[in-house]
């Protein structure tokens, strides 16, 4: 059983994945591969290409260079939603909160990309267009519920505290049911509790057979959750191994820390 | 999504077909029924413009031609013998096509061209439209243009032709309104909350874009063959910068938020402007014809500062005011926030505040 | 047809694409400094050519009534930015292009109101005989609007390159928020670059007065064309310069070539050139990528 696991081919891949901005290379030759049912944490300092990776990966920017491959799939060059359809979904860093929405509107965003109902259906109120979105609704609320925020479904996106409305983007992405999925520093500026709460959604994401890419700075949380970390800095793919292989590595403290010679 | 079961939510609709029966019996409306009949006609094309400017974002200064194309192939099909039933669909697929080839690329390049791209389209419409003077009549506009019949009746009063111009605009107040309501109508509140979210959710942002372009040209076409039975004279000026403009100003007016707002927009500058053209004759004593324009310019620019989402949702907002509880004065900007809850997100504010927030190591 | 009547529609064309790229100029330096296109461009041209023409009919002299409208139109420019645009605030890009097309509305339905329907002319800056090029007339009108639109080309890229204010400018076109982080105010920039849109498009304006008339309703097609040119120059200033005179050649020999009864479709050519543009070459013909274009 152990020797099928091994062999079978990563979720996702890339090859020689380069985005250049102008004369910075932000994202230079990285070949990565994540491992289906993996919690996969990608790490390094500011600026060293993670969130631009996670565009790549999602479709949000084109590549310069460079393959990906998502399941069977070649996705470079596809556009995000054709992306998000195969089964990728993100959150962001900056949040990308539907604020002129209610919150459980936001989650059934989250489906649109699982239903199908057009506008003609849609203008003339067709059973089946309204029997989808009844649908949709029903399990937008069951992952808000997931989330712990069915309480405030009804509430102005807006209107939640910061936490919240990051609990919300992770809602709204798990409602595109993803095989993959990619979160953006989804710990920053959370309180202990709920980073607490927070990696206990993530073993229960993972447990559901979800496969997550963790983008994230606090240690304390990729080292509890992550199962394979990725060293990045400058663009370059540093290191990468099992957390305790990475923090044993005096490149990635270097890299973290700075050169002792720096300053 | 449960918002439909709830009465309230109802009352406007109702009060709208109440006041669609009786306006035209009203005394003193009862005068006012051909331009009462344009409300409607213009309507249509104005609920179209605001779901491109409210839901896609976009603003669109060609409408008037989508409008004359509905016009014209309605007047110069059903002269040719074809029924207007029939003439109607033919303007309804050629619109719906042109604004679909000259939107597609342009939605997927840069979207604030468009506004230039459909003004570009608007002159060449036009210009076609005066210069092909063999099909359209050109200047001396197209004429005799046979009235709608349907099984024997014939809508040549200006009454019966209401009647039918406003069952058509409720429909598309309607289905409008499903519209918004819809999995395609969140979408498109989803791409104006974050483009990159939406699309990274699944929405086609390009095509649903294009969706909307393409629907609102239909719709001012469909309301394009309803003028040309109507009026059954077109002349090419008609059709000109100056009508895409005033429907601009509509949508402006009302609000691109619901579908009552361009209702309403359509209403005031029917109405108003023959109004001010008046009023301004007075004054003037004669040449002063151009003083709606002016006000047209002000209504814009002020609207755009002060009242940006528009005349409806204002009223809406000081109507629930008035029913429900009290709301915090300024309701008026986007997402508005509950005070309740200031406190709470200000306190988390420092922390979003520090742009790097996390622990050393 | 012979060959000096080509030459003859090329020297009104550029002549008249001169114009489109003082009116481009102008397009550029608000959009690649605020992202908004601006409507009321055009009617800049039609304020500069109607102050002109207002002021020269009450005696002043030509140079004077001249400068005096460039600056005025100039300073309508600067207050369109600060009496509405900045009040409007961190609005959407559509938001603040529909600001200025109520501007452009407005202004022109003031010009109505203050200088009535018809037409006026301005008389031309130097009298003389035509002189001959080729075998076609060459006005010395026609020299006076490519010599103008030569100094104002050179002069703004000196501008652009030696001042402060047009370096701030140029750094905050190239990107805003690096040039904040440099301590550029951005938003007075914005405000500069209304003004120097105003200016430019009255600078065009007045320099055609003479020879096309003025009147309120030209700032239409004026400003249309602009824009085709801006974008046939790809929304930068040297493609945009290039694209006006492009755009003027291409529409006069059109129109000159053309068998005859198709001269009403003059005013449709540029719209066909701006679609084909929109359509295959978005970038402008000189082919730069399609974004916030550049100074
Ligand atoms: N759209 C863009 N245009 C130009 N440069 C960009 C763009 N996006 C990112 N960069 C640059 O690319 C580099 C990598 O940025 P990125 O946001 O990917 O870093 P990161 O690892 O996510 O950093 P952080 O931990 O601060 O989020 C940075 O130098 C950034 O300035
Ligand atoms: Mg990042």
């Amino acid at each position: 059983m152990a020797a099928v696991a091994v062999a079978a081919p990563p979720l996702l891949e890339t090859r020689g994945l380069t985005r250049v901005f102008g004369g910075l290379v932000a994202v230079s030759a990285v070949d990565q591969a994540v491992r289906a049912g993996t919690i996969h944490a990608i790490i390094g300092p500011n600026g060293a290409g993670k969130t631009t990776l996670f565009n790549l990966l999602s479709g949000v920017l084109p590549p310069t260079r460079g393959e990906i491959r998502f399941g069977d799939a070649r996705i470079d060059g596809r556009l995000p939603h054709q992306i998000c359809r195969l089964g990728l979904a993100r959150t962001f860093q900056n949040l990308q909160i539907f604020a002129n929405m209610t919150v459980l509107e936001n989650v059934i965003v989250g489906r649109h990309g699982r239903s199908s109902a057009g506008f003609l259906s849609a203008m003339l109120r067709l059973p089946a267009a309204r029997a989808e979105a009844q649908a949709a609704c029903t399990v937008a609320l069951s992952w808000l519920d997931f989330v712990g925020l069915a309480p405030r479904a009804d509430d102005p996106a807006g209107s939640l505290p910061y936490g919240q409305q990051r609990l919300l983007e992770l809602a709204r992405a798990l409602a595109a049911e993803p095989t993959l999925l990619l979160l953006d520093e989804p710990a920053a500026g959370l309180l202990g509790r709920e980073k607490d709460n927070l990696a206990d959604l993530l073993a229960r994401i993972r447990s559901s057979g979800v496969t997550v890419l963790l983008v994230e700075h606090d240690m304390g949380l990729v080292m509890s959750v992550a199962d394979r970390v990725t060293v990045l800095n400058y663009g370059k793919k540093l290191f990468e191994g099992s957390p305790d292989e990475v923090q044993a590595d005096p490149d990635v403290v270097v890299a973290y820390l700075g050169a002792p010679e720096g300053a | 999504m449960s918002k439909l079961a709830h009465p309230s939510s109802l009352l406007p609709y109702g009060s709208l077909l109440l006041l669609v029966l009786v306006a035209p019996h009203l005394p003193g409306i009862r005068s006012f029924r051909h331009e009462l009949v344009l409300v409607g006609i213009l309507a249509i094309v104005a609920i179209g413009l605001g779901l491109l400017m409210g839901y896609a974002g976009q603003v669109s200064l060609g409408h008037a031609a989508f409008y004359g194309l509905g016009a014209y192939t309605s007047g110069v099909v059903s002269k040719a013998g074809l029924h207007p039933l029939v003439a109607l669909p033919i303007g309804l697929l050629l619109t719906g096509t042109l604004a679909y080839v000259v939107a597609r690329p342009i939605f997927r390049l840069h979207g604030h061209y468009l506004a230039m791209a459909t003004l570009g389209l608007g002159v060449i419409v036009f210009t076609l439209i005066r210069q092909l003077e063999p099909i359209t009549g050109g200047q001396h506009s197209l004429i005799d243009i046979p009235r709608l019949e349907v099984a024997g009746f014939r809508f040549d009063t200006d009454l019966s032709y209401y009647y039918l111009v406003w069952a058509c605009t409720c429909a598309v107040v309607l289905t409008g309104r499903n519209l918004i309501d819809s999995r395609s109508g969140l979408a498109l509140r989803a791409i104006h909350g974050s483009e990159v979210a939406a699309e990274s959710l699944g929405v086609d942002t390009t095509g649903t874009k294009v969706k909307v372009f393409v629907l609102s040209a239909v719709l001012g076409s469909l309301a394009g063959s309803l003028y040309a039975h109507f009026s059954t004279v077109l002349t090419p000026h008609t059709f000109g910068l100056e009508l895409s403009i005033q429907l601009v100003v509509m949508v402006v007016l009302g609000g691109s938020e619901s579908v009552f707002g361009p209702v309403l927009g359509a209403a005031l500058v029917t109405l108003l402007t023959p109004i001010m053209r008046e009023m301004s004759r007075q004054i003037t004593g004669g040449s002063g014809g151009q003083v709606e324009i002016v006000v047209f310019g002000l209504i814009l620019m002020l609207m755009m500062v002060f009242l940006p989402r528009g005349l409806v949702p204002g009223l809406a907002a000081l109507f629930r005011r008035r029913a429900a509880a009290p709301a915090p004065i300024g309701t008026l900007g986007p997402a508005p926030v509950p005070a309740g809850q200031a406190v709470e997100t200000g306190a988390l504010g420092a922390v979003r505040a520090d742009p790097t927030g996390r622990e050393p190591g | 047809m012979e060959p000096q009547h080509l030459v003859q529609f090329a020297i009104f064309g550029l002549n008249i694409g001169a114009i489109y790229a003082l009116i481009a100029l102008g397009f550029v330096a608000v959009f690649s400094i605020t992202g908004i296109i601006n409507f009321a461009q055009g009617e800049f041209a039609m304020l500069g050519a109607m102050i002109a023409a207002w002021l020269v009919r009450a005696e002043w002299p030509l140079p004077v009534a001249g400068l005096v409208a460039v600056l005025a139109v100039a300073a309508v420019g600067a207050l369109l930015e600060l009496g509405v645009i900045r009040p409007a605030g961190s609005a959407s890009i559509v938001t603040l292009i529909i600001i200025t097309i109520g501007a452009s509305v407005l202004f022109k339905g003031l010009a109505v109101m203050a200088w009535g329907p018809d037409p006026v002319r301005l008389p031309p800056f130097t009298a003389g005989p035509p002189l001959r090029v080729l075998g076609a007339r060459l006005l010395p009108q026609d020299l006076w609007v490519l010599g103008t639109t030569a100094v104002v080309v050179v002069g703004l890229s000196l501008f652009f390159r030696r001042t402060l204010q047009g370096k701030a400018m140029r750094a905050v076109a190239m990107n805003r928020y690096a040039a904040r982080l440099m301590g550029i105010d951005a938003r007075r920039t914005s405000t500069a670059a209304f003004a120097l849109a105003g200016g430019l498009g009255a600078i065009g304006g007045i320099v055609i007065a003479p020879s096309a008339s003025a009147y309120w309703d030209m700032g239409t097609g004026l400003g249309l064309k602009g824009f085709v040119a801006a974008i046939l120059g790809g929304m930068g200033a040297g493609g945009a310069v290039l694209g006006g005179l492009v755009l003027g050649v291409v529409e006069e020999l059109c129109a000159g070539l053309a068998p005859s009864g198709f001269g009403g479709y003059k005013d449709a050519v540029a719209f066909v050139i701006l679609l084909g543009m929109l359509f295959f070459r978005p970038g402008g013909f000189l082919g730069r990528v399609p974004g916030r274009g550049g100074l």
